[in-house]
């Protein structure tokens, strides 16, 4: 039996199918109309190829953002010019190098302004020779002020004034060096801080 | 003639056999836009078609490509949906006879085995057997020679018998009752 079922494989009728009314309806008027599938192609080609050409500048900035983040490093004393104000006294110049403010008396560096960050601020604020840190009341913005003492060939007294104003993530590092008592004009070390308070009061950012 | 009435002259002389067939190739009654694009290539391709062709073999040629492009184009030959699957340890479905292309389970069982062969098996038998297509009109739409659609019937013929067997022989179903 299963040999004759084989051999009759081959004699086997398979029916024809038929469209139905509703379906031949709408073939012939898509013939009429001579209708194509633009919608298959907008919905298959057109919206993939979208998606794909989103999907790939969203990674592209994503990767992008991520690179720089990764990379960027904020630039040490990064310093606008018109970024702040002062007021120094007569023989005291102010110049701007690289990225920071320096204040010269003659050739000599007494000072300076630059911009830190707060991680560069913790390195100064736990070095070595720190003998006082204090916040400064009455000064226009927030200021914190640290004395730091160096001993080298001879001594150094470096007053940093740490301005934090509001709004902003930059810390404005405005120092003075006092080499030898007098360097501002006073007679001793204490009436070169008092003059140096005065000065550093004058300091003002502007944007 | 203008192109729009011959092509729907077409249609209502081919349209059924340009349904069947795409029906028996890619294993779904669900063609309709299938047969529908067939017609509209042939419209735009009305032109070129030459007057000595045969516009039936012709227009299943277009129904063959269209399919192939499709595959292709997801990456997979799909000739048969997954409702049609023959596992010889499962009974054929007919609960819904919507989707059901055949009413008769031995001929449901050779056409899902036809569709399990290779694709110049597939091409010959779905021609030759099912649609009952001339060797000539054979070759026309599959662009061989008609030795070769002689020849390729003969082997997958062979197969197909050989690959019923083993299916009749590993599973615990008889079908003899439904042939005699």
């Amino acid at each position: 039996m299963k040999e004759r079922y084989f051999d009759e494989i081959s004699k086997r009728t398979f029916p024809r199918h038929h469209l139905s009314d509703r379906q031949k309806k709408h073939i012939v008027q898509a013939i009429r109309s001579g209708e194509t599938r633009q919608i298959d192609l907008h919905k298959k080609v057109f919206m993939p190829l979208l998606s794909g050409v989103v999907m790939f500048m969203i990674i592209i900035g994503l990767t992008i953002f991520s690179v720089q983040s990764i990379f960027q490093t904020e630039k040490p004393n990064a310093t606008n010019e018109d970024a702040f104000s002062i007021s120094l006294p007569d023989g005291i110049t102010i110049e701007k190098r690289d990225y920071e403010h320096v204040f010269l008396k003659g050739d000599q560096v007494v000072g300076g302004v630059s911009t830190i960050n707060h991680d560069q601020k913790q390195i100064l604020l736990t070095q070595q020779g720190v003998i006082e840190k204090e916040d400064i009341k009455d000064f226009p913005a927030p200021t914190e002020r640290v004395l730091i003492h160096v001993k080298l060939m001879h001594a150094i007294q470096t007053v940093h004034y740490l301005v934090k104003p509001a709004a902003q993530d930059v810390i404005y590092d405005v120092y003075f060096h006092a080499n030898t008592p007098g360097y501002f004009g006073g007679s001793d070390f204490k009436e070169d801080l008092e003059i140096i308070d005065e000065i550093a009061k004058t300091f003002k950012v502007t944007q | 003639m203008d192109p729009t009435q011959q092509v729907e002259e077409w249609f209502t002389l081919y349209g059924d056999d340009v349904f069947t067939f795409l029906i028996y190739y890619t294993g779904s009654k669900d063609v309709e836009d299938i047969v529908q694009e067939v017609f509209l290539k042939a419209l735009r391709s009305a032109s070129a078609f030459e007057e000595r062709a045969n516009p039936r073999t012709w227009l299943i040629t277009i129904a063959r490509n269209l399919v192939i492009d499709r595959s292709r184009r997801k990456k997979l030959l799909k000739f048969l949906p997954y409702d049609f699957l023959i596992d010889k340890h499962k009974p054929i479905d007919f609960s819904t006879p919507e989707k059901t292309i055949l009413s008769s389970e031995v001929l449901t069982e050779i056409h899902s085995t036809i569709l399990s062969l290779k694709q110049t098996y597939k091409d010959v038998l779905v021609s030759r057997l099912m649609l009952d297509l001339s060797v000539e009109e054979t070759a026309a739409i599959l662009g061989w020679s008609t030795s070769k659609v002689s020849l390729t019937y003969h082997r997958a013929i062979k197969v197909l018998k050989k690959k019923l067997t083993e299916l009749h022989e590993g599973g615990g179903k008889s079908y003899e009752r439904t042939l005699f």
